[in-house]
């Protein structure tokens, strides 16, 4: 959890280094240590100046001098980045050295007073003063815990950080907790429990099992009937045949589906200000609801929206797959078409790094990162993966059949196309032009060179130009008026003839694919010698590139994106399987045995239990990447099964959580009989019955029970969403039209085919919304109110409504406990 | 505006947490309007702190309570407006000179002809401060403004551009300033949100409410969006109306149901927020329609707003509505005009701004007038900008580009001293020269006007102490220096 703090960093206690101290007491005259200077008496430095040191001089020092006095270039033999190279100082002297205006040598030159740094821009006065009150008070530098990293060197330490030792397979501990432990997961949480005198709570009821499973793992609650079969189940494996079934449902892909999109922040529409539809992004999301339910390992569905197009490219399901590249924002107007192909592979290089590798990549980009073993080159070997990639829009994906039915349909319709077709150039071409005209010369060059005479770097900027003439957004026959108009009617009339023939539900998606057999090179922004950086893991693990093959059926791609799915499901790949496992584990109990899900670096959380992470990622791949199965050694565990009541267990168990925006929007139409469970297709109307899940994402205008129940944004990779409180929120719950109609819905149901018989009905309210029989104090409180309500003079609907209302506002009910 | 009775408070304290029957007697206590009113649920302070925030603030001496910060949506030319420069005219026409230092701008216009300004300039006030005739209202309160004309920023487009004016990052997921603002300094009014946002329209602008979001703090310090017209409060009023008697029957069953919950100590804090959010909800309920209700203004008031001319009724509406939020504590007010880049005058700036300046200049000179007639002006900082300005050049013939290089914005109030103009652009009013102030810069300063050190004003986020300007801006303390 994120913690407020007023100072900084907050550590430190560090003598200035021993040499400092030498030169304090030898103190030769022309190289006296500054006379403004205070002596650095101190020993050991405040957390103040410490955290004073980190807010104000280090980061200038770093913005300003590091440059070239820093890791790479030492101008002058001077270096400023550490304690020691500030005091050795360079060929003018020590840094702390007094000149003859009675300054330091470091406060002179920032002061242009002799040395005149930095050479181009004077610092800003304010960043002058800072630099002489640091250097009078005896310019302290603190030590700092988890020193900044060396650059290109690693230690020990740095390959044996938990995340990137090779997954281990623990033993099993043997204690069984007196016969509380299921299976090995329990072991494990037992031994942690009883390390700090803790005992588990006692197994949840059904009711409570049943609502708890059902919100996990279908994203609803249970009806009535299922409430029903499950309690009165009287068979010793009742529990495991309700996982089974719940797994084996397609709403269970309809709701894991739901966190894989939040990781690769998926959208029905562009993003920035024109917000374009996306109307075939929901390929992909299917894709990801079928992969779940069919239970595709994970290897499998890493490698397929990774690679898909290399590795299967005539399986349109496989295709499809690699929308995963096309789920980012992007800007169909952008006029600078170089940043945007830079921006482009930034964006996947940032959120590969995120979703598979739990590696925040993205400080990497632009330095070594300051303190995860991860060079700036390790970025580019990353991105160099998908150098080649051709950011194109969506293309249709015929399958054979359907391939050859559509060369047939094409000869019957040529004439009528060709027609067509000269209508429309002129359109196109003043489209064309007027889109040009945006564009820097050579684009404009670019863009009308003929293709097999650019470099595959230009040919990726051709693509970039040639999706914006393309856009979905543009619509020819709409600009034609009057008689032209009604001729395009009339062609289109003659073309839809053909339509028996036409091959029927191609699709159309984002795909993947290369520029060509060849990559365009991958170059470290501001690299002088221009060094074409190859594709390869972290250096950390496996400083050689990777070993690239032509992938065997697509000639036309390079292969390196097939090298990385390989890289990522090798089983020695201490990543991978640890960060998967974690996010089904985080899934299931609320946080993760990394607190951090997509960040298992230096700065990201340690695992609450290394071994246990470690037992799971091993128990995946030996499943065969199985997800279903680690779902289901999970949720069967005792951990998962205990109950909530009230005590502060410090140890795993099912985390009470508030329902997430689509889960209570899906609960709404559920508690009423209308949730429609029709599955996949194009994305439904925010406001119909349908799933949330196929509903219409556009970024810019999500609907207002979405965006007040904490909805990511798709805007930027999530690995745990927010849970947010607020005044709006509960006005939302209260007052708002469509929930209300909703709530007369379920009303509705209740009063149309509930019990005629008051307690009878109440019990029946309780276990329709809270999934639970009532108690008694509550079935009275219920029958009070059905009381008071006929006594005076009002309609028994009116008492139903009123119940309905406080249970749905409920604190049980807006929780998953 | 508040008197807290602490015994009452304790009362309810109790009934709160102990009693368990929290909800529902809270909102009887609203609702009956007992004095729940300005109470807080964190005790003895009138300022009501959203939770996690960081109420040892302010820091230094504070010379503005409240801000108004009045978004231009889209890119105001500075050239047609505050930022006269004859060189520009002189040039009109011709290309851009070779000395100049050419910018990347979103269309690509930059080698266009120069395009010169068609307005009339004089000047105005005792200071003599030069505004164009597009501004003729906000022209009188000229020794009100300290008009900035070296305001530069990094986002080049839209997206990046609003993001930032808000955010101080082009990129999306910081908290926005207002949340930084109530994550700080928290309300002065629990009846109401801290952090407002007023839409003149439907229209959402770019990037939607990210740019109120709380980013990556806790979500209650997200802004709140209220709506232009009538009720600009979504769901302040039940869409099933129940009389009280039912209501409070309602109330009192789920007060029930929540009273006997096995709770731990994480879920009942979660319990409390929640309990917390419908008090909020129903003091809103209570106090909000008297906030937001502009029929209880004269007829003058809402003449001088503009509120009786169709173009300048809905920003009137805005800044009448953020001077009533002000008055009642609200501390950061955001206004857009203009939204979805409206004032994106790539072509035909005549026309577009000529209405975009109507629609907007008298209502926000009658809300300059009206806080100082108030005696609200020393204690309200008002700030008047876009994401980015415009170029010299022109596109289309007779539009300009985005200029991210150099701009204006302007101040005013807060302990602000009027009459100013800081900063320069070049001759042509394309880069930003003397006193440069970047977004960043402008965020520390505004935290500064509030008594906020911007540099201890830190959020701990996956590790990293966090700030407003990103570790990289100053307080401009010209801004403060008469």
């Amino acid at each position: 959890m994120d913690r407020v703090r007023f100072s900084v960093v907050a550590f430190i206690t560090v003598a200035l280094s021993p040499l400092l101290f030498l030169l304090l007491i030898t103190g030769a005259a022309h190289l006296a240590v500054a006379a403004e200077t205070t002596p650095a008496n101190a020993s050991t430095l405040s957390a103040e100046a410490a955290a004073e040191f980190e807010r104000d001089i280090r980061p200038l020092l770093a913005e300003r001098c590091h440059k070239c006095h820093g890791p790479n270039r030492q101008e002058a033999g001077l270096r400023l980045d550490t304690h020691e190279g500030l005091l050795a100082g360079g060929d003018s002297g020590p840094s702390l050295a007094v000149q003859d205006s009675g300054l330091s040598l470091l406060v002179e030159a920032v002061r242009r007073e002799s040395l005149e740094m930095p050479p181009d821009d004077p610092l800003p006065a304010e960043e002058v003063e800072l630099l002489a009150r640091w250097v009078k008070a005896g310019a302290p530098w603190p030590k700092v815990e988890a020193p900044l990293r060396n650059q290109r060197t690693f230690s020990d330490e740095d390959r044996n950080f938990w995340s990137l030792r090779p997954v281990s397979k623990p033993e099993v501990p043997t204690n069984d907790g007196h016969g509380w432990a299921r299976g090995a997961i329990d072991r494990f949480v037992w031994r942690q429990l009883a390390a700090s005198d803790q005992r588990p709570a006692e197994e949840a009821d059904r009711y409570a099992l049943l609502r708890r499973l059902c919100f996990d793992l279908w994203g609803m609650p249970p009806t009535p009937e299922q409430i029903e079969q499950f309690v009165n189940d009287s068979s010793p494996d009742a529990y495991e045949k309700l996982v089974d079934r719940l797994l084996e449902s397609p709403r269970y892909g309809e709701r894991w589906a739901q966190h894989w999109l939040d990781l690769v922040r998926y959208a029905d529409s562009d993003g920035f200000k024109r917000d374009d539809p996306r109307p075939h992004a929901w390929r992909y999301r299917d894709y990801v609801i079928r992969a779940f339910n069919k239970d595709r390992p994970y290897d499998q569905f890493v490698t397929e929206q990774l690679a898909g197009d290399e590795i299967a490219p005539d399986d349109p399901d496989v295709l499809v797959a690699t929308g995963y590249f096309h789920c980012g924002i992007y800007e169909s107007n952008q006029a600078n078409i170089w940043l945007q192909r830079t921006e482009l592979l930034n964006d996947i290089t940032d959120v590969t790094g995120d979703v598979f590798l739990g590696m925040s990549m993205s400080c990497a980009r632009c330095h070594d990162h300051k303190f995860d073993p991860v060079l700036q080159e390790d970025y580019y070997r990353l991105q160099a993966f998908f150098s080649p990639l051709v950011m194109r829009g969506a293309v249709s994906i015929p399958t054979p059949e359907q391939q050859a039915q559509q060369v047939a349909w094409e000869a019957e319709t040529t004439e009528v196309r060709t027609r067509m077709n000269k209508m429309a150039q002129p359109h196109m071409k003043g489209i064309r032009k007027s889109r040009m005209q945006r564009l820097d010369r050579r684009l404009n060059e670019i863009a009308d060179a003929d293709p097999s005479t650019l470099s595959q770097f230009d040919k990726q900027i051709a693509a970039l130009v040639e999706r914006q003439l393309t856009h979905e957004s543009i619509n020819i026959p709409a600009q034609m008026k009057g008689k032209e108009k009604t001729r395009w009617q009339t062609l289109e009339g003659e073309l839809a003839q053909f339509d028996s023939s036409k091959p029927k539900n191609v699709a159309v998606a984002h795909t993947a694919a290369d520029v060509g057999a060849s990559a365009p090179p991958t170059i470290i922004p501001g690299d002088t010698s221009e060094r074409d950086i190859l594709p390869g893991p972290l250096t950390i693990l496996d400083a050689a590139p990777a070993e690239i093959e032509s992938p065997a059926g697509a000639s036309e791609s390079t292969g390196r994106r097939t090298a990385l799915a390989r890289w990522l499901t090798r089983r020695d790949n201490p990543l991978t399987a640890r960060v998967m496992a974690n996010r089904i584990w985080q899934h299931h109990f609320g946080e993760g045995l990394v607190a951090t899900p997509s960040n298992f670096g230096v700065t990201g959380a340690k695992p609450h239990d290394a071994e246990l992470l470690d037992h799971l990622a091993t128990q995946l791949v030996d499943d065969g990447w199985s997800l279903k199965s680690l779902h289901r050694r999970i949720v069967t565990s005792a951990t998962y099964r205990q109950k909530n009541d009230g005590s502060n267990d410090t140890v795993w168990r099912f985390a009470p959580r508030r329902l997430e925006g689509e889960q209570f929007r899906d609960a709404l139409y559920a508690l009423s009989d209308r949730l429609d469970d029709t599955a996949g297709g194009p994305p439904a109307n925010t406001d119909s019955p349908r799933r949330s899940i196929y509903l219409k994402k556009v970024r810019n205008s999500p609907p207002l029970v979405f965006s007040v129940f904490d909805v990511p944004e798709r805007i930027d990779s999530v690995a745990r969403r927010d849970t947010t409180t607020t005044p709006i929120q509960a006005l939302l719950v209260l007052n708002d039209p469509e929930q209300q109609e909703r709530i007369d819905a379920i009303v509705d149901r209740i009063a149309d085919r509930g019990s005629a018989n008051d307690e009878q009905l109440v019990s029946e309210m309780f276990l329709r919304i809270l999934n639970r029989p009532s108690t008694s104090r509550e079935t009275k409180m219920g029958e009070t109110l059905f009381a008071d309500v006929a006594a005076e003079g009002r309609k028994r609907k009116e008492a139903i409504a009123d119940l309905t209302w406080a249970l749905l506002n409920s604190h049980e009910f807006l929780f998953v406990r | 505006m508040s008197h807290i009775d602490p015994t009452r408070y304790l009362s309810r304290r109790q009934m709160l947490t102990q009693g368990g029957t929290g909800f529902g007697a809270l909102a009887l206590a609203s609702m009956l309007g007992d004095g729940a009113r300005g109470a807080t649920a964190d005790g003895a302070s009138a300022v009501n702190v959203a939770p996690g925030s960081a109420a040892k603030l302010p820091h230094l001496k504070t010379t503005a309570k409240n801000v108004i910060f009045l978004f231009m949506e889209g890119g105001p030319s500075h050239l047609d407006t505050f930022d006269y420069k004859p060189k520009l005219q002189e040039l009109a026409g011709q290309p851009l000179p070779k000395s100049f230092k050419r910018v990347i701008t979103a269309m690509g216009e930059i080698e266009s002809p120069l395009l010169g300004s068609k307005r009339k300039w004089s000047r105005h006030g005792e200071s003599g401060m030069l505004v164009s005739d597009w501004l003729p209202h906000i022209a009188t309160c000229a020794d009100d403004l300290t008009v900035v004309r070296s305001c530069w920023t990094d986002g080049v487009n839209h997206s990046g551009g609003v993001c930032q004016m808000n955010t101080g990052s082009p990129l999306a997921g910081r908290p926005s300033l207002g949340s930084w603002v109530t994550y700080g300094l928290g309300t002065e009014n629990a009846d109401l949100p801290s952090f407002v946002v007023l839409l003149d329209g439907k229209e959402t602008p770019i990037n939607g409410p990210r740019n109120w979001g709380a980013g990556f703090m806790p979500g209650s310090l997200q802004g709140t969006r209220f709506y232009n017209g009538p009720s600009p409060i979504p769901n302040l009023a039940s869409s099933r109306p129940i009389d009280a008697s039912r209501r409070q029957r309602r109330l009192d069953l789920v007060a029930e149901l929540n009273r006997d919950l096995a709770v731990d100590d994480s879920e009942r804090s979660e319990l409390e927020a929640r309990i917390r959010s419908y008090e909020l909800a129903f003091r809103m309920q209570a106090a909000a329609p008297e906030a937001v209700d502009l029929s209880q203004e004269t007829r003058a008031t809402k003449a001088m707003y503009g509120m009786d001319a169709e173009h300048t009724e809905p920003h009137g509406r805005s800044c009448l509505l953020a001077r009533r939020l002000v008055e009642r504590g609200v501390r950061f007010v955001q206004l857009y005009h203009g939204a979805r880049s409206r004032w994106d005058a790539h072509s035909k700036i005549e026309q577009n701004h000529t209405k975009l300046c109507r629609e907007m200049d008298q209502p926000v000179a009658a809300l300059l007038k009206d806080l100082k007639m108030r005696g609200m002006l020393d204690e309200t900082l008002v700030i008047w900008g876009g994401e980015f300005g415009r170029t010299p050049t022109s596109e289309k013939g007779a539009g300009r580009d985005h200029n991210p290089t150099g701009f204006t914005m302007w101040m005013a109030g807060g302990g602000i001293p009027g009459g100013r103009v800081i900063g320069q652009t070049d001759e042509l009013g394309l880069h930003a020269v003397e006193d440069r102030i970047h977004v960043n810069d402008l965020h520390a300063s505004i935290l500064y006007a509030m008594g906020v050190d911007y540099r201890k004003l830190v959020y701990l986020h996956e590790g990293r102490p966090e700030r407003i300007d990103i570790n990289r801006g100053r307080v401009v303390k010209k801004l403060f220096q008469a």
